[in-house]
Parts: structure tokens; sequence; C-alpha cells
């Protein structure tokens, strides 16, 4: 993860890219996140925080996170995390004849599981993408309310301000979130 | 000369190391219990400070000089949003604790930005209560200059903390820097090297408002005071606050409402006098805790001549 600090003097630089690796660390998408900018103007109170995500991961689906076994008619989910949304999914779909025997094991009739998984659980881009507006949230200042937002696939970009954001700082945002 | 320590150690015998303090005429300022550990912050005559090391020692436990034992310290954050708290606020309160203050932290309702910050009297007041003010600002020089507002009409010496290293503001005695903004605990060797530069900052400015106070004495002294409080007044033991009776460099503050305190010390004298004849007495506005700001020597002298 690259982090790129402009606009401020050596040593405010310096305390903020410490503080934007400690906020990445506290969002765990340090791994998930190629690029950040910011850019600082303190005498007019404009910041610019632009996050490039590294690769857009395809959804997943139930057979992408689950071994199906049609013998025993159980679905056995790799990671517990996905767990929950299994199951919301499945039980919105019958109630019945779908009970989780264990914590990772779900009893499914084989033509309900053939029915559903296609079906996606989990978009882990959208989360990833959430946990990256929070962490632009905290990187620019507390005071800075006034946003202007541009999001693309791989990219979030925030201009912010306490007062009125100009045409030029949301050019200058336009210019950073279009930056390689 | 007293000297102020801290023992940290295990509940078994602790109570030997009290009565050592108590048989030496020293003071025991702070006292708390967690489940089987024990930390006690006292006041020791200097000369006999060697024989309470010996006992700590003996007790397997840890004891160090603490600077800021006895005052009260308020740690100002611009916010109480995840921006400021809990790094780098509440470890910068954790370490003056260790150092034997009484800590509050306060965030103000508007204290960020540059052209939106404010303080309000209400705010104000309430870190006039303690002794000493810490105010937890950012990284950015430009914003501490547009900030200087929000600590500059306060009463009580003020040690402003900030992300760059040098900030030089009129009125402004006190300034750490290197502790701006901060998303991570503070415990690295270098965030505890300057947690030491803060701690010896805010000890000079407890020791500005102690020489204040020497140059007119007061009539007695507040850890005098918190004793025969804390002897004589019933149910202090059973304020469920971990600090019922504080002591501020000028007085002390005891955690009851006015109205039941003034009922409770109506019947104690000390050296012939009541206790409201040396201190002035009332309830805080904000918290509603009662206060007591000991009298200065000249100001007993003129009520006694009057009455």
């Amino acid at each position: 993860m690259e982090i790129i600090v402009e606009g401020l003097p050596e040593k405010e630089s310096q305390g903020y890219v410490t503080l934007i690796n400690d906020i990445m660390r506290e969002f765990e998408i340090r791994r998930s996140v190629e690029k950040v900018y910011f850019y600082g103007d303190t005498e007019n109170f404009v910041f610019i925080a632009s996050i490039r995500i590294k690769k857009v991961l395809e959804p997943l689906r139930i057979e992408d996170v689950a071994t199906y076994n049609p013998e025993k008619e159980i679905l056995s989910v790799e990671d517990e995390f996905y767990v929950p949304k299994i199951l919301s999914l499945l039980w919105s779909f019958s109630k019945e004849e779908i009970e989780q025997k264990d914590r990772t094991e779900i009893k499914i009739p084989s033509e309900i599981f053939n029915k559903l998984k296609s079906e996606i659980v989990y978009y882990p881009t959208e989360d990833l993408k959430k946990n990256v507006q929070e962490a632009i949230n905290r990187i620019l200042p507390e005071a800075a309310r006034i946003k202007y937002i541009l999001s693309a696939e791989k990219t979030i970009t925030v201009a912010s301000s306490e007062n009125a954001l100009s045409d030029e700082n949301k050019k200058l945002a336009h210019k950073m979130h279009e930056r390689d | 000369m007293f000297k102020m320590a801290l023992f940290e150690g295990g509940l078994h015998r602790a109570d030997e190391l009290e009565d050592l303090v108590d048989d030496l005429g020293g003071f025991l300022i702070q006292k708390n219990v967690t489940q089987i550990d024990i930390t006690l912050i006292m006041a020791v005559p200097g000369e006999d400070y060697e024989l309470i090391k010996e006992k700590a020692k003996e007790l397997r436990g840890k004891i160090v000089e603490v600077p800021l034992a006895g005052s009260e310290i308020t740690i100002v954050s611009p916010s109480l949003g995840k921006h400021h708290l809990p790094h780098p606020v509440c470890d910068i309160s954790e370490y003056i604790r260790r150092n034997g203050a009484v800590t509050n932290v306060m965030g103000l309702a508007r204290g960020v930005g540059q052209r939106i910050n404010q303080i309000t009297a209400v705010e104000k007041g309430m870190i006039e209560e303690a002794d000493v003010a810490v105010y937890s600002l950012g990284n950015f020089s430009h914003c501490l200059e547009k900030k200087t507002h929000l600590f500059m009409d306060i009463e009580i010496p003020v040690v402003v903390l900030g992300g760059p290293e040098k900030f030089i503001a009129e009125g402004l005695d006190y300034y750490v820097g290197g502790i701006g903004r901060r998303s991570q605990r503070l415990r690295q060797k270098f965030d505890l090297d300057i947690f030491d530069i803060m701690v010896s900052e805010i000890s000079k400015a407890v020791e500005k408002r102690r020489r204040e106070i020497e140059e007119d004495p007061l009539v007695i002294e507040p850890i005098y005071l918190k004793k025969i409080i804390e002897e004589n007044v019933e149910g202090i033991d059973k304020i469920v606050s971990p600090i019922p009776v504080v002591l501020n460099v000028d007085g002390i503050k005891v955690k009851m409402p006015l109205n039941q305190f003034i009922e409770k010390i109506k019947n104690i004298e000390f050296d012939g006098r009541k206790i409201e004849e040396y201190c002035n007495i009332y309830q805080s506005p904000y918290s509603g805790i009662t206060i007591l700001k000991i009298f200065t020597k000249s100001y007993f002298e003129s009520i006694d001549k009057k009455s």
C-alpha cells in the first residue's frame, strides 16, 4: 500500500502518513488497498482523500463458500463468517427441511440446494468499499463535514471542508480521482 | 517536605504499609483495590522515604515517586468523536494518572475545525474546576493557531499538546509537540519519551499554581483538610465513586451533594473552629459535588479581625 500526502509541510505530512497507516490497519484494509492519496490545504481548510482498491472481487455464491454432501444432504460451510448469510438466504426460500445441524453444517435437501447453489451470498467488494468509505471519514478532519464524494469501480474520492467547496476544489478532487 | 509516592503491589499485608505511612506522619491520598492488587498514592515525609521504599521492597511491590500527586487535571479534547478518542486522549489520561494525578476527560461540544470551533462559558467553568488543563489538539500548526481562543481565557495553567514540534502563542507557557491526532495506542518508546516530557511540563504548570498559592499561603493544607473530612464525615466510605475525596492544590472536592455535606460537618471542629470557618464551601454548578476552597491566611485574618 502506497500513501502519498501532498499540500502539507514535511513534518505534518509524515504525521499524516502514520495516521493513515494506523487507520488502514484498524479497518483491516491495508492488503486490499493499492494507493491512498491525501491532499491538505490547511489555510482554506480543504482536504481530499482518495483510495484506490487493488482489484474488484467477484461476488461469492453458495457453491463458492461451501461444499455439499448429496448422500448426507449436508452443506458444510468453509468459514463461519458466511453461515448467517447462507442461512438467511436459505430461510428466505423455505424454513422447513432446512436445519442448522452444527456451527458450520446445514441440513438441506438436494433439490433445494441445486436450485439455490448459484445464489450470491456475499459481495466482497461492496463490503470493502463500505470500509474504505469509513476509513476516509476517519482520515478527514472531523470538522470537514461538507463533502463531495466521487465513486468509481476501484476508486473512492472525498473532498471535504467546513466551508462550501469551490469549483476549483471539485476539479482537484476529480483530478485526484482519475490519477494513476 | 513531603514526597509523593505511588505503590503498586498485592493486597496481602498492604495495610502494614498504610500503618507505616500513618506512623511516620504521612498521608494516604488515594487507595484503589482491584481484586488482589492495590494501588496507593501517599505523601511521605522526605527524610523517611527510604523506610517506605524498604517496606515496599519487603512487600514485593513497586514504589515510584509521582510528581503530580495531589493535583486534579482535566484533559480537554476538541470533541468526543472517534477522531480524538480513545487515542490519544485516553492514553494521555492514563499516563497522567500513573504519575499520581486525578484526571477528568472532557470533550468540547464544538471544539473542532478552524472557523467553527468555539468554547462555551459552561465548558470554561468546568475546566477551571481542576488545577491544570491539558488540551489535546491536532496535527496542523495552522489549525492550532486558529484554536488559541479555546484556552487563552482559562484561568488555570494550560498545557497544550499537538502534532507540530513547536508552537508559539501569546500567553501559552507550556506546549508539547509530537502528540497530534493518533489512531493507535501510544505505547512505543518514542511515545513514552514524549509522555515523559508532557509530565514534566504538567509538573511545571502544577508547580506554578502552587507557587501562586504560596505567595499568600492557605490557612490549612488541603491534605490535612482531606484527612479531617475523611476521619469525621459520616458516609464518606459509602460513596460509590472510586475517589470520594479529590485533593486539589487549593482545596478539596467531596463527591457528596452540598446539603448532605453541610449537615454532616456541622459538629466537626478543628483547632477550636468549625470547618466552614476555614474554607468557602459551595456546590459545583456542573457536577453537583461539593467544593471546599480553603481561605488564604490574609483573607482568614481579615475576617477574623472583623468578627
